[in-house]
């Protein structure tokens, strides 16, 4: 290709962007420490709304335990969305790879099924962790 | 987990629109909705991911425009769900360090005897 040198930088720029939106959020969530409460950051709106958890809910506070290396208080305010850090870092670094190799690198968000199993996980979660009786209680955050 | 979808045959039936060029199914933007799901605290996510669950499933049945609308649809969610979360938690923030601020003059006005 003729044109591969200048293809390069540019096919970098948007996972640089998205590593520093990341670090910037992952910034905020260290200073505000969602963990203690009346803090700046925002509690949840459907839960301040609703008084339910939605899936994302403890994601912040979950962040947070992650980076202080507290991996049981990580699961234990969104052990769903923990799973699915894992899973967006995978596919983040195999794009990112696909972009400096200048191939689409099939990653598991490209599996027949993945949606569809997501979908699932998610709506369950939602159901579970708002289920008022013990042991489901123990999930509320 | 099972094989990825095969690309299209070459020549869909009559009244299909023709394949996508690359012969892949669209983009599900399932990342995108995972990630607006778990970090925008508003239902939309959900509806992001009912999308993007529909695509590789249309695509292998060879319904491919429907799978692009469910594609561009999935999309659609996302980027709203990125909009009004956005717009929505700009506001609770900006209450939440207003209220600080305040609490933290009254707690000067206390330290400084006024």
């Amino acid at each position: 290709m003729v044109t591969r040198q200048a293809v390069v930088p540019l096919g970098l720029g948007a996972p640089l962007l998205v590593a520093a939106s990341t670090t910037l959020v992952c910034a905020a969530v260290w200073v505000g420490d969602p963990t203690t409460p009346n803090g700046p950051l925002p509690v949840c709106p459907t839960k301040a709304l609703l008084g339910i958890d939605c899936p994302g809910c403890g994601s912040m506070r979950m962040l947070y335990s992650l980076m202080h290396g507290n991996l049981p208080a990580a699961a234990r305010f969104n052990a769903l969305a923990l799973a699915a850090m894992v899973l967006l870092v995978w596919a983040y670094l195999a794009w990112t790879y696909g972009r400096v190799t200048g191939r689409r690198i099939r990653s598991w968000q490209h599996r027949r099924w993945s949606a569809a199993v997501a979908l699932v996980l998610t709506v369950a979660w939602f159901v579970v962790r708002n289920l008022p009786f013990a042991p489901f209680s123990a999930l509320h955050v | 987990m099972t094989e990825p979808p095969l690309p299209p045959p070459g020549y869909p039936p009559a009244g299909y629109p023709p394949p996508q060029p690359a012969g892949q199914a669209p983009s599900n933007h399932l990342v995108w909705s995972i990630l607006v799901t778990i970090f925008c605290c508003i239902p939309f996510g959900i509806v992001a991911i009912v999308k993007s669950s529909q695509v590789n499933g249309l695509w292998a049945q060879g319904r491919y425009a429907e799978a692009q609308a469910s594609a561009d649809s999935a999309k659609k969610w996302v980027i709203w769900s990125v909009v009004v979360g956005l717009i929505v938690n700009a506001i609770i923030i900006t209450v939440n360090l207003m209220n600080m601020n305040t609490n933290t003059n009254a707690a000067a006005m206390m330290f400084l005897g006024l």
